[in-house]
């Protein structure tokens, strides 16, 4: 990677530090969408994984699931239930293409794993990837992934019209591996850390008007509903995290364990 | 840069994001020190300077004053040589290697003291009295500006028995302060030099980081061995200085809110 390269990646670290925690999403797409031009990809993903509890002996994705994913760009035919989301179903379902292998290796480390350089040349003559990736413009993925603790992951997946060169994936994992602190921000905003269950999207966007430090009434102003209604929103998220006030809330994006 | 070092540097910043910022003070003593343990110096300095509104004509500095100065190892001879180069500053009597840094004030930046003067200067009574005296042989400087008028400086020092700083080594310093705005800026915060229009006091700091750790006031009297009474004033006095007014407004500000 060239310095010029380098001091871009540190330009966007920049651009990240300085959006509001309430403005996760914003940041995330303006990381995405920076990168994707660095690095020459078409389209962005994250994931935020979580390990479920229990026992994952027979379990080749060893009890691991997507809760929450974010798309670049959404994908046609139906954006909103696109074809991402039917790769996360079959995960779900344990139908398992032997891409849903790559992340398993080295689970628990920061890591790196891309079609091209890790799956056969058959692989990209199977149904799979034509009705998942060709079929889209996509000849090369690379995923990014970032442990948070044992059970939670952060993983962003680029996706190109080409095979990604080294390069792009070193400009990749370099722009990944330093900002620790915004993959832990990512996690939260989703209710897949510190919470006991991941947040519904109308909890997501209490939760970030919350993280403004707006009072009740104003959030329920914003919201367009009564009183009673953000109040009892917001008393499930304490719920799902475990805390019972907004200080104790707050306290974890500064960094508190609950 | 070798994969081993670029490994060391990568768990140094994951360190500092593992910190709570009610910890900040912690953070930032453990940085320093490997900061120190990987560019091979022996003390490192952490500025935190802010532009007065009001600057004599004349100021070579344009108003910059250091307002909080933190030691990684700190001596009663190197706390009288900053106070001293403190109080010069104050009258308007500032060193050439201050000024030369000061030329780059708003931008990103990192020098050598050889980056910044000529031999001369190391034959001068500042290099001994500030640099030689107190156990450091060279510096390399580095400046992140925070906002318009706020700037977090770190300083890394190499002892007299050391050699001084190669032009890689300055950049590879640079290079690990440079992915760490997101800390400098919550330092700048915690030490009250971002928003709060008066730099906090000693105790009010401490009263800052239990606020941040979510603790009841009640529980913040405890800790403090204080009254409530006494303990609620301090909160107030802070979320006057940073114009909030309650709990909820000010932990917004370390997410990033601007007031």
């Amino acid at each position: 990677m060239t310095p010029a390269t380098q001091e871009k990646i540190h330009d966007i670290w920049d651009e990240l530090s300085d959006f509001e925690a309430s403005q996760s999403d914003q940041a995330v797409a303006l990381l995405m969408k920076s990168l994707c031009n660095l690095a020459n990809a078409w389209n962005a993903t994250w994931g935020g994984a979580v390990r479920m509890d229990g026992e994952h002996n027979n379990d080749l994705l060893q009890g691991w699931r997507v809760s929450a994913m974010i798309q670049l760009h959404p994908v046609a035919p139906d954006p909103d239930e696109g074809l991402f989301k039917e790769i996360l179903q079959l995960w779900d379902r344990r139908e398992i293409d032997p891409s849903f292998l790559l992340p398993m290796r080295s689970v628990g480390t920061f890591r790196t794993y891309s079609f091209r350089r890790e799956l056969s040349p058959e692989w990209f003559e199977s149904p799979f990837y034509k009705y998942h990736y060709g079929s889209v413009g996509t000849c090369d993925a690379v995923f990014i992934g970032f442990p948070l603790n044992q059970d939670a992951e952060s993983h962003f997946g680029f996706y190109s019209r080409k095979t990604f060169t080294d390069e792009e994936v070193e400009l990749f994992s370099y722009a990944l591996r330093g900002i620790k602190w915004f993959h832990r921000q990512r996690m939260l905003s989703h209710g897949l850390l510190a919470a006991a269950t991941p947040l519904t999207p109308t909890e997501r966007r209490v939760l970030h008007l919350l993280l403004t430090g707006l009072p009740e009434k104003q959030i329920a102003e914003q919201l367009e509903r009564s009183y009673h209604t953000t109040h009892e929103w917001i008393m499930s998220i304490y719920r799902k995290f475990g805390v019972n006030n907004r200080a104790a809330l707050m306290a974890l994006w500064l960094g508190q364990t609950s | 840069m070798s994969s081993n070092r670029s490994d060391l540097i990568h768990r140094l910043w994951d360190e500092l994001a593992d910190f709570d910022a009610s910890r900040s003070d912690e953070a930032l003593i453990q940085f320093m020190a490997n900061l120190c343990a990987l560019a091979g110096a022996w003390n490192a300095t952490w500025i935190g300077a802010v532009r007065m509104d009001t600057s004599f004509p004349g100021d070579p500095i344009k108003g910059w004053r250091p307002h909080f100065v933190r030691r990684l190892h700190t001596t009663p001879h190197i706390d009288t040589a900053i106070q001293e180069q403190t109080e010069k500053l104050e009258q308007g009597d500032v060193d050439e290697n201050i000024i030369r840094n000061m030329d780059g004030v708003g931008t990103f930046r990192a020098n050598r003291l050889r980056d910044l003067v000529g031999p001369e200067w190391f034959e001068e009574t500042y290099y001994r009295r500030y640099y030689l005296s107190v156990g450091s042989a060279d510096a390399v400087w580095v400046a992140s500006p925070v906002n318009q008028d706020a700037e977090s400086w770190f300083g890394i020092f190499r002892s007299l028995d050391q050699p001084p700083f190669s032009e890689s080594e300055r950049d590879e310093i640079a290079n690990i302060v440079r992915g760490i705005k997101w800390f400098q800026k919550q330092l700048m915060l915690s030490h009250g030099l971002l928003i709060a229009k008066v730099p906090l006091t000693p105790t009010e700091r401490r009263v800052l980081h239990l606020l941040l750790a979510g603790l009841s006031e009640k529980l913040i009297a405890e800790q403090l061995e204080r009254s409530y009474h006494t303990a609620h004033e301090q909160v107030t006095s802070i979320y006057r200085k940073f114009g909030v007014s309650n709990r909820a407004a000010l932990m917004a500000l370390w997410l990033g809110q601007v007031p």
